[in-house]
Parts: C-alpha cells; sequence; structure tokens
C-alpha cells in the first residue's frame, strides 16, 4: 500500500466500506544510515514493536492511499512475511 | 379424485427447503462475512478493555487518546489527548517524551478535531504498550476520576504501576547526575587557566550544586507522586542515599508519565545550568589588572 505521504506498508489488505481501508499484520521499510563498518541497507520491520505497541490491524483513510499493488509469490518481502508470520 | 398431494410434491418439497436455507442458513451468512470484514468487535463500545486509538498524521505527528469517528463530517474527534514530543539527549534513554495536550500556549480544552484526509492511519495502542501505561499512571497522578458510567472506560494506573516509574525517574535523575559529575571532571583535565586550587573549589562547589539539584528533584518527585512535605523530605533522603555513586548506565529506558517525565526534564536543565557555570569559571582567565595610562607630558606648543 503505497501512501500520498511516500510511505509504504506491506500486509493483508481489506477494502472495506466506508472511509477506511484495512491493512493487516503489517510490515514497513526503514532505511539504515551507513556507519563506518557498514554499507547504507533497508530493513523491513513487522509492526507492532513501536512504544504503543499498536494491534496487528491498521485503519488507514482511502484519501491516504496513493495505490494498491498485490506481491507476487517470487517477492523476497512476501517471502520474508510468510516466513516471519506464516 | 386426484392422489396427488401438493405437500408431497418433491418439487415442492425442495422449494421449500430451498426457501428455508436461504432465508436461516445463506443470509445470516452473509450478513456474517458482511459484518465480520467492516466491523471490528474491538471497535464496538462495552467490549473488552479500554480502548486507546493512535491516529498518525500524514505530517509524522502522532496523537493517542479516545476516538470518535461517528460523526459524518470529515472529522474526527480525540479526547484525552497524549502526544511524543523529541527527547533525544534527554537522561531517560527513550527518544521522546509523553505529553499530554493541553498544556501548550494556548491551553486547548479537550477534545481535538483532526481532518480525516490529514490521517495517515489509525491503529489501536496496546492496552500494555509503554505509551498505554505512561498514560494510565498520568490519569492516577492527575487523580483522575472514571466516569460511572462510560463505553470506553478509561483505565487509571494502580499503585503497583507507579512503582516502576518511579524507579525509572529516580535512575534518570541520578543518570544524568553522573554525566554532569562527569563532565566536570573531564574538564579538569584539560590544561585551564585556573590555578589547580582553584579548579578544585569550583569544581567542588558545583558537585555540591549538581548534589542539591538532585535532592530538590528527588522531592519533586515526590511531590509529583502525592506525598506530603514531611514524606517527600524522607523519601528523597533516603533515595539520595541509594542513589549515590550509580551511575545506571546500562538500564533500559522508560516511556516515563508527563508529570513525572517534567520533573526529569527540569532536574536535567539544572544540572545543565550548574555545569555550564562552572565550565564557564572554569576556563576563563581571570581578568588581568590593565595598567593605569601614565600621564604623560603633553606637548607645549
Amino acid at each position: 500500500m503505497f501512501l500520498a505521504n511516500g510511505q509504504t506498508y506491506f500486509g493483508r489488505y481489506y477494502d472495506r466500506i466506508g472511509a477506511y481501508a484495512k491493512i493487516e499484520d503489517v510490515y514497513y521499510l526503514q532505511q539504515v544510515d551507513a556507519t563506518d563498518t557498514t554499507p547504507a541497507s533497508t530493513k523491513i520491520i513487522r509492526r507492532g514493536t513501536e512504544l504503543h505497541a499498536p494491534d496487528p490491524r491498521m485503519l488507514v483513510p482511502k484519501s491516504a492511499i496513493l495505490f494498491v499493488e498485490d506481491l507476487s509469490d517470487a517477492s523476497p518481502i512476501g517471502q520474508y512475511m510468510r516466513r516471519d508470520h506464516p | 379424485m386426484s392422489r396427488y398431494d401438493p405437500a408431497r410434491d418433491p418439487v415442492r418439497v425442495f422449494g421449500r427447503r430451498l426457501r428455508w436455507s436461504v432465508r436461516w442458513l445463506a443470509v445470516p451468512a452473509a450478513i456474517g462475512v458482511f459484518v465480520a470484514g467492516n466491523v471490528d468487535v474491538r471497535s464496538l463500545p462495552l467490549v473488552g478493555a479500554e480502548r486507546e486509538s493512535a491516529v498518525l498524521l500524514q505530517d509524522g505527528q502522532a496523537y493517542f487518546g479516545h476516538l470518535d469517528d461517528s460523526g459524518e463530517s470529515g472529522m474526527l474527534l480525540l479526547r484525552d489527548v497524549y502526544y511524543f514530543q523529541d527527547a533525544n539527549g534527554s537522561p531517560t534513554g527513550v527518544s521522546v517524551a509523553l505529553v499530554r495536550r493541553g498544556n501548550e500556549a494556548h491551553e486547548p480544552a479537550d477534545g481535538m478535531r483532526i481532518n480525516r484526509d490529514k490521517v495517515l492511519a489509525v491503529e489501536q495502542v496496546g492496552p500494555t504498550s509503554a505509551v498505554a501505561q505512561a498514560i494510565a499512571v498520568q490519569r492516577e497522578l492527575a487523580h483522575t476520576t472514571p466516569a460511572p458510567l462510560a463505553l470506553n472506560r478509561a483505565v487509571i494506573a494502580g499503585p503497583d504501576a507507579i512503582v516502576p516509574q518511579r524507579t525509572a525517574a529516580e535512575e534518570d535523575i541520578a543518570r544524568a547526575y553522573s554525566a554532569a559529575v562527569a563532565q566536570l571532571a573531564k574538564l579538569n583535565d584539560l590544561v585551564l587557566p585556573v590555578t589547580k586550587a582553584e579548579a578544585a573549589a569550583i569544581s567542588t562547589k558545583a558537585v555540591a550544586d549538581l548534589h542539591a539539584v538532585r535532592r530538590s528533584a528527588l522531592v519533586a518527585l515526590a511531590g509529583v507522586l502525592g506525598m506530603s512535605a514531611a514524606d517527600a523530605d524522607a523519601y528523597a533522603r533516603d533515595a539520595d542515599a541509594r542513589l549515590e555513586g550509580q551511575t545506571f548506565a546500562n538500564e533500559p529506558g522508560v516511556l516515563l508519565a508527563p508529570d513525572i517525565g517534567a520533573v526529569v526534564d527540569r532536574a536535567a536543565q539544572l544540572y545543565a545550568q550548574v555545569g555550564d557555570a562552572a565550565a564557564k569559571q572554569l576556563t576563563q582567565s581571570k581578568a588581568t589588572p590593565t595598567p593605569a595610562p601614565s600621564a604623560s607630558p603633553s606637548p607645549r606648543p
């Protein structure tokens, strides 16, 4: 799910009636800055470990959604999500 | 006379069964699927524990509170609002601090209306999360009384939940004190424009001031926790002795309730002021008396 502010969420998407879409078991990408010993990289993080420990479901106003795509079976992100949370 | 019995006609029997199935099985199943897909049971009133929502805005800000999204005006209503404030470098060990909305310069009343078009996402705050615990403790400190009848009853922390917050605050106050004393020691290792004796006197005075700040912070913490003046003094004496010589360098950070966090922040500010004043005295050379200009004979015309 690509959002209007440039953020991307991955998860199970439900297009519901009303102003919100629902996405469950959410993952997102986080850039890790380069250090002296490691190059810059991108991490995939499961949502829920933040200070407010959110529930696995997230409601997103449809007005904030730019577009939604399905992940292919070969998607490394999809494979990681299946391994992490079957 | 015909032997045809419509009640036993297989086609009619099948039709009756089909109608019964549609009425009592298919329609309820379809309603069930629709409701399950569009209604979250945990969002319904009177179901489960308190429902604290996190409203994430497109500008990156997050607000926590009781969400009412029932209106059709395109605005969300959030009550009992808390939000994160940047706290990088604070002694709490957490990069953000929790703040209760209402203490800003314009002192907004409870009830924040948020344009839904500016909302990025809405989440449920975990009931055992650091945010939920800090909010529950803050309600206890503010002597919030829950409404006798409420669809979303606020959770108020008991004494057991306050203990970890008090301990974390004590450690934060001690950690900041240790950092300030260590900073002072580092300054004394430098080549200073003052004599050794003067540097020692300045440092001793600064450490005494830092200690006084730590003691007053503990008294303030006791006040926030609701102790009487006498109890606060006894608590501060005891805690001061317990914290002496400890650095708590590796303790995990705890998100503090806003009132407790304010005490820690104030202590950190005062430590910084004492440290800055001492650093200024240590690094500024004493003013040497400038020679008075001697009277020179003015050339006569």
